[in-house]
């Protein structure tokens, strides 16, 4: 192609080519209904081809304004909408993430260079929203097309990155945020396989549950710090004492370990601790009851949606997740 | 009744943690395929939930509650209800009633999966069981029922939301429809109520969502819906507990046991048209089309049915309806001010709000006309959902447009999709601007050359008045016979000023030129002249010059409100559903086209 190509040009080109939607119909998608200063709205000239192919599709990344889009993730949950229902010869979701990932991925790359854009933190977060464990590939191909929609519209990745990381915790609750170990492992970015991994994983939040409720305060324990200690006597800052009396003095310690996963250990308890998995509601012993003050029982991995049980009646869910949203 | 909670737009996340009660969903399952390596944390996500004290909603036939889940995340559980036993039921009658309702939630969960995953239809996650209570688990949609968001939006006293933002919202309910019909086998929700559509404001705010002109909607409750083609014909008498759609917006179809073939009527996406009109109807006219409250001259209450059915819906009427309260409700409306404005702005003296409020109605008359067609009673007479959806699409698009066509009576742009119509309606515009242009010229000429003529035939005639105490006598100057003549045309013409392009501007102007007519004839009659032939002729002339600027009026009129509103007419989407068929498959290969041109435009 002749004219340079933007990422807004990117983004109509992949969905042209890959998607099947033509430029009106995606200009009808992502532009905004809102009126701009002469009192027509970039919405209301979809239909004015030679209007969307120079100032929107050919437009020079400096001339395209914030108003001519609608909320991106909006945008985004049209076009996958789209792609997905086009009178039976919709996309799977997966296809619709390869388009993203590859074929597209390789477009928007060459735009996002050619205006001179940190495509290491685009690929990154690319790749956690594609990778996130625990979703559903519907789930992942939308939240791909998020930044992918963002991209193209804002031809600015830190913009389109802090918005899509925005609109994860508020849908997800942030919990797409940390990288999964899998994708650290194969990272492009010899600096990433480097940091400390605890800087990855979300902070632990420990409820108190009693009959069933979930009573008493909500105990943060933050990654990075030293982990917390439960237990009647426990005097540290952040220690959690709000505890039964026949809970040990010292009974349980959390903390995050060096690969970034949650554990918990006995510490000599005299009633011991049980973990419920949140998963299947299967039971681990974490520490004998009895098990005598010499006796040190060896550090188990938790997860968020666990339980643990301190001397059979004192209960702890483990959640996780951004504080503020729990609040 | 709304299966989700209907919060009015405030985070439900803002209750405490505190109170939330811990549930433990036992054997989950997936509606989705997962790898191994992915399943344990999908399933993680839930089956451990929270759900939040006296936040739930008793849905048709499950309790909604909201849960969180142990990563934060929101979503919606919904329980099934167990019916309770009655009193003098026996144990069987229960027992079979509990197995009719588990049936009825199966099939919900069912009918769910088809559309999970569409956007408008909250995504599923799985079901499993609470204490042995079937459960669903999905997507949380935190948003405003409709029938929240007309009182919120409402421009006037009698709950009208702006003709503008009703055809929008109808627009992506529409769309909703019309995406239903994607599905595999084809869907039908048939209980489409203002209570069952959600705007979600999770993303952005009612208030933003008017402002952007597109609406997040979301469609709940599937506790009466129904696949077009059911997979599997066994459905039993005993499962098919159905439930009664929302009498003011189901169509006739579904008010009645007692109609021939309403297996077949009941899967038909005609029901949920119907419906989705009805839904719209209310938001721009503030009541559902049908008053079915209403009792019979005997007092008897009218059912549903026969209200529907004894007479077509009562023409919309709109929020711009009404001069006196026309500047009111355009104060809440910014985007049609604006229009209002832009409209005045190419007028030579802007319009009176009598003028204005019919103009704008005029324009609004469009969506009524769609509105009507789908409320047909007869399924095979209503359009499509996709031609609705459209046509609703481009009356919102050409709002403005249209509201500043309507102002300076040119034709509207119809709201009929693809833009063939439309163009061949500026070329006809243009045409009918020469022809008019052209009769008023002709008119024109004709009233000078009688004036001018009579003038010179008249020229020094000896005539006399006396009447009512004025005297005079002498020859008849020619420039008073020239003034005399052209005065009718001129009274009517500047009594009209202003309205030239408005039914009641042509009935100034008519009235003012019959009035000034009459006082001439009057004067000319009291008059003696001395030859009576020059009288004879002043007559005729009077008579040809009247009819003369008659027809400059009569031509603005016809050519200006006349015609066009008869054009226009024509060009809106009829019910009937050959042509209704026809669109999508009309707009498809202008879009395939699409590419080559913008490629070369590059």
């Amino acid at each position: 192609m002749a004219t340079e190509l933007t990422p807004c040009g990117a983004l109509f080109e992949t969905m042209k080519r890959y998607g099947g939607i033509s430029h009106k119909d995606l200009a009808r998608l992502v532009l905004s209904g809102r009126p701009l200063a002469d009192g027509k709205s970039p919405l209301s000239r979809c239909d004015d081809r030679t209007w969307v192919s120079r100032f929107i599709v050919h437009a020079p990344v400096g001339s395209l304004q914030d108003r001519y889009f609608c909320d991106w993730g909006v945008a985004a949950l049209r076009v996958s909408a789209r792609l997905r229902s086009r009178d039976g010869k919709g996309l799977s979701a997966e296809e619709a993430l390869s388009l993203v990932m590859n074929q597209g991925g390789a477009l928007m790359e060459q735009a996002l260079r050619e205006c001179h854009q940190d495509l290491a933190l685009y690929r990154n977060v690319l790749e956690r929203l594609a990778r996130g464990a625990g979703y559903s590939v519907e789930e992942r191909s939308e939240l791909a097309m998020v930044l992918f929609v963002a991209a193209g519209c804002s031809a600015n990745v830190k913009r389109a990155c802090a918005y899509v990381l925005d609109y994860v915790k508020t849908v997800h609750g942030g919990r797409l945020e940390t990288v999964p170990a899998a994708v650290m492992d194969q990272g492009e970015q010899p600096g990433a396989a480097s940091a400390d991994p605890r800087e990855q994983a979300q902070a632990l939040g420990l409820l108190r549950m009693v009959g069933g409720l979930v009573s008493g305060g909500l105990h943060w324990v933050q990654p990075l710090s030293d982990g917390v200690e439960i237990g009647a006597l426990a005097l540290g800052p952040d220690d959690i004492n709000d505890v039964d009396p026949d809970v040990s003095g010292h009974h349980l310690r959390v903390w995050c370990n060096e690969a970034g996963r949650w554990c918990v250990q006995g510490l000599g308890s005299s009633n011991g601790t049980v973990l419920i998995s949140g998963e299947d509601g299967s039971e681990t012993v974490v520490e004998p009851a009895r098990a005598g003050a010499s006796a040190c029982a060896e550090p188990v991995e938790v997860h968020a949606g666990d339980e643990l049980v301190l001397a059979g009646s004192t209960r702890f869910m483990l959640i996780e997740g951004m504080p503020e949203s729990w609040e | 009744m709304s299966g989700f909670v209907d919060k009015g737009g405030a985070l439900a996340s803002s209750g405490a943690v505190q109170g939330m009660r811990l549930v433990r969903v036992a054997d989950f399952s997936a509606p989705l395929s997962l790898s191994d390596a992915d399943r344990p944390s999908y399933v993680r996500r839930f089956v451990t939930l929270f759900v939040s004290q006296g936040q739930g909603h008793r849905g048709g036939t499950g309790r909604v509650e909201h849960a969180r889940n142990a990563q934060g995340e929101h979503l919606a559980l919904k329980l099934l209800s167990l019916p309770q036993r009655r009193d003098g039921e026996t144990e069987d009658d229960h027992e079979r009633r509990v197995r009719a309702s588990r049936a009825a939630f199966e099939r919900e969960y069912e009918c769910h999966i088809l559309l999970s995953g569409l956007k408008g239809f909250p995504r599923l996650y799985g079901r499993g069981t609470v204490d042995g209570v079937p459960c669903i688990v999905m997507e949380w949609v935190e948003g405003i029922t409709l029938d929240r968001v007309r009182r919120q939006l409402a421009v006037d006293g009698c709950g009208r939301v702006s003709p503008l933002v009703a055809a929008r919202l109808g627009r992506d309910l529409f769309d909703l429809v019309a995406r239903m019909g994607y599905v595999e086998g084809g869907f039908v929700h048939r209980d489409i109520s203002p209570r069952n559509v959600m705007v979600r404001t999770s993303r952005l705010s009612l208030e933003q969502q008017v402002d952007e002109g597109v609406f997040d909607l979301y469609l709940i409750d599937f506790g009466s819906s129904a696949e077009s083609e059911p997979r599997s014909t066994s459905f039993t008498s005993e499962n098919a507990v159905f439930r009664g759609a929302t009498a003011d917006f189901a169509p006739p179809e579904m008010l009645s046991d007692d109609i021939p073939g309403l297996a077949e009527l009941r899967k038909s996406p005609a029901i949920d048209v119907y419906a989705a009109a009805s839904v719209v109807y209310q938001l721009a006219c503030g009541q559902a089309p049908y008053d079915l409250h209403a009792v019979t001259e005997d007092g008897a209450p009218v059912s549903p049915y026969r209200a529907k059915m004894a007479a077509p819906a009562p023409a919309a009427v709109m929020a711009h309806a009404r001069a006196d309260e026309l500047l009111e409700a355009l104060a809440r409306e910014p985007e049609v001010a604006v229009a209002v404005q832009h409209a005045q702005g190419k007028l030579s003296a802007p319009m009176g709000v009598t003028e204005a409020a019919e103009a704008l109605s005029f324009v609004d008359e469009q969506m009524g006309i769609v509105l009507g067609d789908c409320l047909a009673r007869g399924q095979s007479d209503r359009p499509d959902a996709a031609a609705v959806r459209d046509a609703l699409s481009s009356f919102s698009i050409h709002y403005a447009d249209n509201v500043e066509r309507s102002f300076c009576g040119r034709p509207l742009v119809p709201c009929v999709p693809g833009g063939f119509a439309a163009a061949a309606l500026d070329v006809a515009d243009s045409t009918l601007a020469h022809v008019r242009m052209a009769c008023k010229g002709v008119a024109a000429a004709a009233l000078a050359g009688v004036a001018v003529s009579a003038a010179v035939l008249a020229n020094g005639a000896q005539a006399s008045l006396d009447a009512a105490g004025f005297a005079w006598s002498g020859g008849v100057p020619g420039i008073a016979v020239v003034a005399a003549a052209l005065f009718p045309a001129l009274v009517g013409l500047s009594l009209r000023f202003g309205g030239s392009r408005t039914t009641a501007g042509f009935l100034r102007g008519t009235a003012g030129l019959a009035v000034t007519f009459a006082a001439l004839w009057q004067v000319l009659s009291d008059m003696r002249f001395e030859a009576a032939a020059q009288q004879h002729l002043l007559y005729m002339a009077l008579v040809a010059a009247t009819a003369a600027g008659w027809c400059i009026i009569v031509a603005d009129f016809t050519l200006n409100v006349a015609l066009p509103q008869v054009v226009r007419r024509k060009a809106l989407p009829s019910g009937d559903s050959g042509e209704a068929d026809a669109l999508p498959g009309a707009t498809a290969p202008a879009l395939e086209g699409e590419y080559d041109d913008l490629s070369e435009g590059a």
